[in-house]
């Protein structure tokens, strides 16, 4: 306990020194006027110069159990610390003695996609500003990859949820949607144990949210019995996680992964269609809406939200079987076969996995997505991908899209979840 | 243009993503790792992250399913 204590005095003495690579050697710009961009060479250079004395510099501010943390991290996170995991594998009886600091991240294996949410309480928020700008800085991780979510935080800043909360905000302008209240750290007004280290330290997190004062938790500072046990401040974290992951989602949707996935898409009594198909050229197409005619299809390829290429069916339309997975139901008018089986690309698999999704029309002719989910994160990217379909370097020289228009998806969000959503068309 | 228009009138689709479709190959994977305070004992801090993990709204089913929930223990008892 007084030794934990001494290293929290030790960590909120030394915490300005917990900062990346990056910030330190922009903090080093900015006192000797220097102006390089971000990624020029004079930059990469210049950071490779700074990297010693950083290094020392964090050192000396760490926590003492930051080594200890750090390698735990890498047994947990075996993806990029496959080498790790070997050892273990084997038993290997040096694995003790083995420190993360000395791996690089060529020695791991980043094969599988990994993302990281850091979900620390009290004092661990120290550990996971250290244990952020460390992976960040040593390029272990880059800042889409890894991110953090503060609970009770005794920390001066959450360094792990500044691009989150950014990336966040921006989304919010994109799409229209309203996420109410975002914030990378909860912590409540009546937590104690915080107040009292914000004036041992002054430079602490303030309270940003009201938990009414418990007799039974006095000091208001518990994770279980305080945090999870009040309904707002444990459906708060609830949805930052779950938008933290909507984030994470799209990242990798960016990504250019094209496997095939078998993922069955089924339609039944329609004229149309939705989805994408993947051509034997291993493009993605898409046949998109039901009711384009062959020579004007509307790719669905944008889904993908901005990763993947969009390509148009070729004029005059498909030929049955030359497409993955295609299995046209009978037309309308000799219109717009409709793909019964689709295979998609895993990553729309994800968006689409547990949306039930429709499009209907209305009186006025108007197409009208529906879209139900359980998931915030895959309403958000569906909701997403939706907005790009209509953005008009999508649709080319056609007019009739390059005018399109929409409202804003109206939606309700009850109990943490969107239902029964839908977007207009004019 | 015209026709275009009155089809979509009567567009009806709906599609849903089947359950029980095994994903494989490269997904990702989310990892949510709690880390503890001070004054807080292994199963202290286990018992956190399993109620982290409660108050999540991905109970996902297995299919679904890309995170990983452990712990980075912080040896403070």
């Amino acid at each position: 306990m007084w030794g934990s204590l001494g290293d929290i005095a030790h960590q909120k003495s030394m915490e300005q020194q917990i900062i990346t690579l990056e910030d330190y050697t922009n903090s080093y710009m900015q006192a000797y006027g220097l102006n390089y961009p971000v990624g020029s060479l004079e930059y990469r250079a210049l950071e490779s110069q700074m990297y010693p004395i950083y290094s020392e510099s964090f050192k000396e501010a760490e926590g003492a159990n930051f080594d200890v943390i750090l390698d735990e991290f890498g047994l947990v996170v075996p993806s990029r610390f496959s080498s790790v995991v070997q050892l273990l594998e084997r038993g290997n009886t040096e694995l003790k003695n083995i420190n993360l600091k000395s791996l690089t991240k060529a020695e791991g294996n980043p094969t599988n996609p990994a993302y990281v949410i850091l979900l620390p309480h009290s004092q661990g928020n120290l550990y996971a500003n250290e244990l952020y700008d460390y992976l960040i800085s040593n390029n272990l991780f880059d800042k889409t990859e890894i991110a953090a979510y503060g609970i009770g935080s005794a920390a001066n800043s959450n360094d792990g949820g500044v691009y989150m909360t950014s990336s966040l905000v921006s989304l919010e302008h994109k799409t229209g949607l309203d996420f109410g209240n975002i914030n990378s750290y909860l912590t409540s007004n009546n937590d104690f144990v915080i107040s009292g280290e914000r004036i041992l330290w002054s430079k602490t997190l303030p309270g940003n949210f009201e938990i009414p004062f418990n007799l039974s938790f006095p000091l208001g500072h518990n994770l279980i019995e305080v945090y999870l046990s009040n309904q707002a401040a444990s459906a708060q974290i609830s949805k930052m996680i779950d938008l933290y992951m909507s984030i994470f989602i799209s990242v990798f949707s960016s990504t250019d992964n094209m496997d095939v996935n078998n993922i069955g898409m089924s339609a039944s009594g329609v004229e149309g269609g939705l989805g994408v198909l993947m051509g034997p050229d291993g493009y993605v197409y898409g046949n998109g809406l039901a009711y384009l005619s062959s020579d004007k299809y509307l790719s669905m390829s944008s889904l993908i939200n901005g990763g993947a290429k969009i390509h148009y069916l070729p004029h005059g339309g498909y030929t049955p079987g030359t497409y993955y997975g295609l299995a046209p139901l009978s037309g309308y008018s000799g219109f717009a076969e409709t793909p019964l089986y689709i295979n998609f690309p895993q990553r729309l698999g994800i968006y689409y996995y547990s949306i039930g999704c429709y499009i209907s029309g209305d009186s006025h002719g108007n197409i009208v997505y529906n879209c139900s989910c359980n998931y915030l994160n895959h309403y958000i990217a569906f909701y997403a991908a939706i907005l790009d379909i209509h953005y008009a370097d999508t649709f080319g020289s056609n007019p009739e899209y390059t005018s399109a228009s929409m409202q804003r998806f109206p939606y309700a969000f009850i109990n943490g979840l969107f239902i029964n959503s839908s977007v207009y068309i004019p | 243009m015209q026709a275009i228009t009155n089809y979509k009138k009567i567009i009806s689709v709906f599609c849903f993503m089947c359950f029980g479709m095994v994903f494989a190959g490269n997904l990702p994977t989310i990892y949510l790792l709690h880390i503890n305070g001070i004054d807080t004992s292994y199963q202290e801090a286990y018992n956190n992250l399993i109620a982290l993990r409660a108050n999540s709204p991905n109970q996902n089913t297995p299919n679904t399913d890309m995170t990983e929930w452990d712990l980075v223990y912080n040896p403070t008892k």
